[in-house]
């Protein structure tokens, strides 16, 4: 656990880079730390192996003050990749990966060994790549050896400045996608710096958003996207970004609340009515209408009633019960494909009580699109 | 008696020349490299201190040798020690200019991961800076070295002998032969240790920076 | 563009025209005087010059040369008209020759050689003799009791030497002198000329060789050894004039002749000491030599 307590850095006094500045980045945890050049954004993260020292404020790593440690020895246990590699262009891939286990004088076996082993797990297959020199890799195979060379001696903890900034955009995709794979096995607690929302969005279990050295949400993606803490949290998320990630929004983000219930024992000229009065040609059939938790029983639409008004039927004869319900959590991608393969053309959200929270009709997609599309003209 | 029996008939002396003039020059050149390339290390970490130190290599360069042994004449004496201490002078600045550019011109992102990694300030220095830079110092010790040879020629102006003698006993008597006797060896031996030392500068380039 | 162009042009034609001019006037009144680049040389020059833009109508031009071989290219390549030798460096230097001793003999030799080879005449020599001499500080010499160059041959294997590159050379310097007066030294150190006086009075060096005609000898009380064996050959120094000057200028060459025999040894130590130990400038030297001997008004 890395705790950041109340840090300041200001450079030969002038304005603070950082600014008192708390945070706690759990065991295992990824967390970003996103915001524009000039936030502080990689002064907090290079304060946490000490390259920078922090004016004000303490740090501590599993409870110990890094003040109190050798600089040395604690970078020794944090890896550190940065966006230009820094491979030494002199040495080996091989030789390269093995410099730390080799200034901490492990033997030759060893090291080779914990090489070749990294080099597989970036994918880098050691036997083409271990002899080579980095200017014979690519801008992406570099950054797998900037990755390998960081995991070397195993260290709980990894800082990342910005490493795949420099990369094309389907290089750096890949780089993501096998960092996380990557991840889920380590689970070291990784300190990512980036500007890039796409890249925070799609790394962090929690990212930071930073401005003039100070923190100004520290959240989930999910809350960061939907619910941020202010304007400018809000315009450097990017008002279309949740567009920009279907699989964020659920279906409690597009369902339309606007429920128009009927009692069960109401008629259909009664029904017929509401629906006049609400505009809406589905009404759905609750046990008490009044009743403010509820549970869809069933559906009934205008034509179905038209034909029955002058019968003295119920609802309860004429809804139909063959109605599918889903769960509010239920991402926005796979709500628009079970609406595609059930040929529906509206579908109930329910929440974990199996009570009804909403409706997503085609007319309700259409306008959080219409939405979205002018939010997006406007900005 | 044309050019050629004149050489041989001095054979002797161009020899012995020579070797003084290798031997004055080589050591003027190593105390160069002894005092120039820690300096121009040093220097690479302050940009201040570096435009100081170079201009004052710089303003050595320009000092008239006459003038500089003149001056020391009543310190360092005549012969040997006075002409490798002027000749170690117009030796710094090509060591230091080169060691301070080949220093600051390593990768500064190298660097950076390098420390990042918790490598020390002497092993960055060892392991990271040096090796780098190392063709470019090579290169700094081939040109001081090179021009050395040339201009070790005033060393036979305070009694150190060398090449120079030749030279400087041509010009006062007219005799091209002298002149040409002091002057090709001079080139020669300056031809051919820019030779050797490219070689060297060539092989010390690591291979992943050919 | 067309305007510069013009413009151009005219620059052109005036400086051509201009210069054809000039010239013209250059070759019919200006004597053009060389000199080797030191002090007595200068002066040397100085006086030519003066000598003649005081005594007739012409207009000179002095210019200063690297070296012996430079000097003697320009004459003889008539780049200059003439400028003053010693019959020494002409008859080793220039000649190549050996075993004259006499000054008459070798003054006859080059002259009679210089009118074959060069064209080159020889004038009347101006009285001095110019010779190597070895000297070492006076104090020095009363202690060890040197007075000629054979008790310096005694004491030679104690004392460092620095003499010039060109003494060392010299048949008729080093050469020659170790083998008439067995001389061998402790250590010898070749100098530059002028290093070698910075070096005696440092005694970094306790003997060095000297003109005897160097302002030096007085400024740093050295003492001038007798060559007991008449050694060293005494050199005169005269004007050598090309052959076509000396036809077109049969005025000047006789002015030339004026300072034949007029300068003593003394006298030129006396001079050089003036500009090299009390910065007196050369043509001011030159003028108030030529002024007491009665040669300019």
């Amino acid at each position: 656990m890395i705790e950041l307590k109340n840090i300041s850095k200001s450079f030969n006094g002038q304005m603070k880079v950082v600014d008192d500045l708390s945070m706690t980045i759990e065991k295992g945890e990824f967390v970003v730390l996103i915001g524009e050049s000039g936030c502080g954004k990689t002064t907090t993260m290079k304060m946490i192996n000490r390259l920078i020292d922090p004016t004000g404020g303490k740090i501590l790593i599993d409870g110990k003050d890094i003040r109190h440690m050798d600089p040395i020895a604690l970078r020794r246990n944090i890896g550190y990749v940065i966006q230009k590699v820094g491979l030494l262009p002199h040495m080996t891939v091989g030789q390269n990966i093995e410099l730390i286990p080799m200034l901490k004088e492990w033997d030759k076996q060893k090291r080779k060994e914990r090489a070749e082993e990294l080099l597989n797990l970036v994918g880098l297959p050691p036997a083409e790549y271990y002899g080579r020199y980095p200017n014979e890799l690519s801008g992406g195979q570099q950054q797998r050896v900037g990755v390998a060379r960081a995991l070397a001696i195993n260290p709980d903890i990894i800082l990342m400045d910005e490493p795949f900034s420099a990369l094309d955009p389907i290089t750096r995709e890949q780089l993501q996608k096998e960092l996380l794979t990557l991840q889920d096995d380590l689970h070291k607690t990784i300190v990512f710096v980036t500007h890039d929302m796409d890249e925070a969005l799609k790394l962090g279990d929690k990212i930071a958003v930073m401005k003039d050295g100070k923190i100004l949400q520290y959240d989930t993606p999910e809350e960061i996207l939907k619910n941020p803490k202010d304007e400018f949290v809000e315009y450097f998320v990017g008002k279309d970004r949740l567009w920009k990630t279907p699989e964020l929004l659920y279906a409690k983000d597009i369902m339309s609340k606007k429920v128009i219930t009927v009692s069960l024992k109401r008629s259909p000229a009664h029904a017929i009515e509401k629906m006049k009065e609400k505009g809406v040609n589905t009404l759905i059939v609750v046990d008490k209408e009044a009743q403010q938790v509820q549970k869809p029983l069933g559906v009934v639409t205008r034509r179905e009633l038209s034909h029955a008004v002058t019968h003295d039927f119920t609802m309860q004869d004429l809804m139909n019960t063959k109605f599918e319900t889903i769960d509010e959590s239920m991402n926005m991608v796979d709500v628009l494909n079970f609406m595609t393969e059930k040929k529906l053309k509206n579908i109930f959200v329910i929440d974990e009580q199996k009570n009804l929270v909403g409706i997503i009709t085609q007319s309700s997609i259409l306008n959080v699109i219409t939405e979205a599309v002018t939010d997006y003209e406007e900005a | 008696m044309n050019f050629f029996e004149f050489m041989s008939y001095r054979m002797g002396d161009i020899l012995r020349l020579a070797l003084q003039h290798m031997q004055i020059t080589g050591m003027a050149v190593l105390f160069a490299i002894i005092i120039g390339v820690p300096t121009g290390i040093a220097i690479s970490r302050n940009a201040k201190t570096a435009n100081i130190v170079i201009g004052i290599a710089n303003i050595f360069q320009t000092l008239p040798s006459l003038a500089l042994f003149g001056l020391i004449i009543p310190i360092l004496g005549i012969g040997i020690v006075p002409s490798i201490f002027v000749l170690f002078l117009y030796a710094l600045l090509p060591i230091i200019k080169n060691t301070h550019i080949g220093i600051s011109n390593v990768d500064a992102s190298v660097i950076e991961a390098g420390k990042g990694m918790g490598m020390k300030v002497s092993q960055i220095l060892r392991i990271v800076e040096l090796p780098l830079a190392l063709p470019v110092i090579m290169g700094g010790i081939r040109i001081s070295t090179v021009i050395n040879i040339g201009t070790a020629t005033i060393a036979a102006l305070i009694g150190a002998g060398g090449l120079g003698d030749f030279i400087f006993r041509g010009i006062s008597m007219a005799d091209n032969n002298l002149i040409l006797a002091g002057a090709i060896p001079t080139a020669i031996l300056a031809l051919s240790v820019d030779t050797i030392l490219g070689l060297v500068e060539k092989s010390i380039t690591p291979k992943g920076l050919k | 563009m067309y305007r510069f162009i013009k413009k151009a042009v005219c620059m052109t034609l005036i400086v051509a025209l201009f210069s054809i001019f000039s010239t013209g006037c250059d070759q019919q009144e200006v004597i053009r005087i060389g000199h080797k680049n030191y002090t007595e040389q200068r002066i040397m020059g100085q006086m030519f010059a003066l000598l003649i833009e005081n005594n007739t109508n012409y207009k000179t031009d002095v210019k200063e040369f690297g070296g012996t071989l430079l000097v003697h290219e320009a004459l003889k390549s008539k780049k200059i008209d003439l400028y003053g030798e010693f019959t020494g460096t002409a008859y080793a230097a220039i000649l190549k020759q050996s075993g004259l001793t006499k000054s008459q003999e070798v003054y006859e030799y080059v002259k009679d050689e210089y009118k074959k080879q060069f064209d080159i005449l020889w004038l009347e020599p101006l009285g001095y003799n110019n010779t190597y001499t070895f000297t070492l500080k006076k104090d020095l010499a009363e202690q060890l009791n040197i007075k000629t160059t054979s008790d310096l041959a005694q004491h030679a294997p104690n004392l460092k030497f620095g003499p010039t590159h060109e003494f060392m050379e010299r048949e008729d310097g080093w050469l020659g002198a170790k083998k008439v007066y067995g001389l061998a030294f402790k250590e010898m150190k070749p100098l530059d000329p002028g290093l070698r006086y910075a070096a005696i009075k440092d005694d970094k060096v306790d003997v060095i060789d000297a003109y005897s005609t160097d302002g030096k000898l007085l400024a740093m009380d050295l003492a001038i050894l007798e060559d007991d064996k008449q050694f060293f050959p005494p050199y005169y120094v005269a004007p050598i004039v090309h052959g076509n000057v000396a036809e077109k200028y049969p005025d000047v060459v006789e002015l030339l002749n004026k300072l034949g025999s007029q300068v003593s040894e003394e006298e030129i130590r006396q001079v050089n000491y003036q500009v090299d130990e009390k910065g007196m400038p050369v043509k001011k030297a030159a003028e108030d030599f030529l002024r007491s001997k009665g040669l300019i008004k």
